[in-house]
């Protein structure tokens, strides 16, 4: 008997279908004004709204395929040793201040992963994490909360460790 | 009349016990306050998940069929081990097809990993598993084990650290657990860089679509899973969530419970190899469902500690925990968890961690899938009174005293006295503060009144 016969035939199945609970539960979110919420969000998680014009690219720039239409900016570095990986959100979430992002247009999973900083563009946004959830694509997705951190030595917190220390988030608000 | 983990706590430096103390503090008074500011009623988050987690243990068979069909069908390859020594065999084999002897492994941190001993396996046959998340990754410079399921290293502080960054040939010097923090980083990039292959755990992988959810603050998980072209998913056979939709309760749970945040930076959902479309990512991915003792209890009264999301909250409620630290558990599972889980899984002989514990219920309390683990401890006990297992106090001899009143009104009597004289009376009364007595004896009233 292989192994998988065996764990298949001790885990047990019901036939029928078991209820589930139904009664989903709420979250304290009010969904007012949801970019404000938002940013409000990424504020408190130690990420940096802020506005494209504004940035100012001093640093090697990565900048994904998917992200190109939105910035002026191009690439001076490869992934690996830029200063800043330049990304674009599927969506955000106003209630977790999360971001989507997904591997569309060949984006690089890796660009919200090793430069030091993160700008991400994101256009879209829904207002909890129960819809964020049923609208998910398919195929690999990160959800991001924050710049990378750790609490792992003394409990202190520390940002970078190993994802970016910093996330900028740059909202363009669909008309 | 003490345990192992009494006498392991009695060895405790102060330091280690106010590191422990201190964050377990710190993160069981944060609890409820992160949960109520995202639930509009905690208590009904928990109740809906443990529900959730009933509904899978009854209907695994199913559903571990299910994510198994999806994995395939994503081009993620499935793999089923027994116990830790076939998973082990099935990880080595799959480590040796892209890596050999030398190569590096980068590992995310993972308790069925740990539980199967596997670091230990892959460097006795020359390959060199190096861990990434923070915690994890001090731990194997220094030679020793985590203390906690969440915070590997909660019984050091900086300057322990510190130590072990200069004896690793870290430089310059510091105590700054920003600086430390950055210095591991800086190490660890070419680690990620030259790695042939990753491995991780799963938190929850989803029946209905075959993705497997990984969370983490520091981002080493989702390096560890891209950057090399294979990786290697290890995964309790429990670890499953029906739909998607679920995580909606569960994300929240875990973050709240673990880490007092409303979610972990990081959701990684693992949908499979790199797709023609994708630029980065392992071109192979691999599940390894591992069952280690897991089945046996499908139908046992343990078996909702199979719900454990492995959040910590219950060893940041333990006072026991908070005196022994992890260590004092001598298991891999520590806590009132690991009390639970330690005679199941490996199939750990009986030990007398059912007993280091005052029953005060405050792991239950916190639980965010409601494991009534007082109930399991007293069940664990019974077994042991049952089976051959000597329990410390002579507790047939104590009912032979009850049934003769002339030697239990004696012994009442002379109770006093002994426990000023050192055996076993008096460790039972030494740590306990007795009522002031008032009145006269009980008896000698009794007959008296009229």
């Amino acid at each position: 008997m292989t192994a998988r016969e065996r764990i298949l035939a001790c885990a047990p199945s019901t036939g029928q279908s078991m209820p589930r609970p139904t009664v989903f539960p709420r979250t304290c979110f009010d969904g007012a004004d949801l970019w404000e919420a938002f940013r409000s969000k990424l504020v408190e998680l130690g990420a940096e709204p802020i506005d494209l014009k504004d940035f100012k690219a001093d640093q090697t720039v990565y900048v994904e395929p998917a992200a190109r239409p939105f910035t002026e900016l191009k690439s001076t570095a490869p992934l690996w040793k830029a200063e800043v990986g330049i990304s674009l959100a599927d969506f955000a979430i106003a209630e977790t201040g999360s971001l989507i992002v997904t591997t569309m247009l060949g984006q690089e999973r890796l660009s919200t992963l090793l430069p030091p900083v993160n700008l991400v563009i994101v256009h879209r946004i829904v207002p909890t994490l129960f819809e964020a959830l049923s609208q998910l694509p398919p195929g690999n997705v990160a959800i991001i909360t924050g710049p990378s951190r750790t609490a792992d030595i003394e409990g202190k917190l520390v940002r970078g460790v190993h994802g970016p220390g910093r996330l900028l988030v740059v909202t363009q608000e669909e008309e | 009349m003490s345990s192992q983990v009494d006498q392991f706590a009695q060895t405790v430096s102060p330091t280690v016990t106010d590191s422990v103390r201190a964050a377990s503090k710190l993160k069981t008074d944060g609890r409820t306050p992160a949960l109520s500011r995202h639930f509009q009623d905690p208590e009904h988050a928990r109740s809906h998940a443990s529900e959730i987690k009933s509904y899978v243990l009854d209907n695994l068979k199913d559903l571990l069929l299910q994510l198994e069909q999806r994995c395939l069908e994503n081009g993620v390859q499935v793999h089923w081990a027994n116990n830790a020594s076939e998973a082990n065999e099935i990880i080595y084999r799959l480590c040796r097809e892209s890596a050999a002897p030398g190569d590096t492994i980068v590992k995310a941190k993972s308790m069925a990993t740990e539980e199967i001993h596997l670091n230990a396996y892959l460097e006795e046959r020359g390959l060199v598993p190096v861990e990434t998340d923070l915690g994890e990754f001090v731990i194997q410079l220094d030679n020793d084990t985590p203390s906690h399921l969440v915070t590997p290293i909660i019984h050091k502080n900086a300057r322990q650290v510190a130590q072990t960054f200069k004896e690793a040939g870290f430089s310059p010097y510091t105590e700054s657990p920003n600086d430390l923090a950055l210095q591991a980083r800086h190490h660890l990039r070419k680690r990620f860089r030259e790695a042939k292959v990753g491995i991780s755990g799963v938190n929850f992988a989803i029946a209905e679509t075959g993705r497997l959810v990984i969370v983490e603050n520091e981002g080493n998980n989702r390096l560890s899973t891209t950057a090399p072209l294979t990786h290697i998913a290890v995964m309790g056979l429990e670890k499953l969530l029906p739909s998607e939709s679920d995580l909606a309760v569960f994300l929240p749970l875990l973050a709240g419970s673990a880490t007092n945040q409303q979610l972990t930076t990081y959701v990684h959902f693992v949908s499979g190899p790199r797709q023609p479309q994708e630029s980065d990512g392992p071109t192979s991915v691999h599940l390894v469902i591992l069952d280690n003792g897991r089945s046996d209890v499908l139908n046992s009264s343990f078996r909702d500690a199979l719900k454990c999301i492995r959040c910590g909250a219950c060893l940041n409620a333990c006072p026991v925990y908070r005196q022994a630290s992890g260590h004092g558990y001598g298991s891999v599972f520590c806590g009132p968890i690991g009390a639970v889980l330690s005679p199941i899984i490996n199939g750990t002989p009986f030990s007398d961690l059912p007993f280091a514990s005052t029953l005060c219920g405050a792991c239950e309390e916190v639980c965010p899938v409601k494991i009534p683990i007082p109930d399991m401890l007293l069940e664990l006990r019974h077994q042991a009174a049952q089976s051959n297992f000597k329990p410390k106090v002579p507790w047939d001899k104590f009912e032979a005293l009850t049934q003769r009143s002339h030697l239990w009104r004696a012994s009442l009597t002379l109770l006093p006295i002994a426990i000023r004289f050192p055996g076993p009376p008096s460790e039972w009364t030494d740590s306990r503060i007795a009522p002031s007595r008032r009145g006269r004896n009980f008896r000698r009233w009794w007959n008296d009144r009229p």
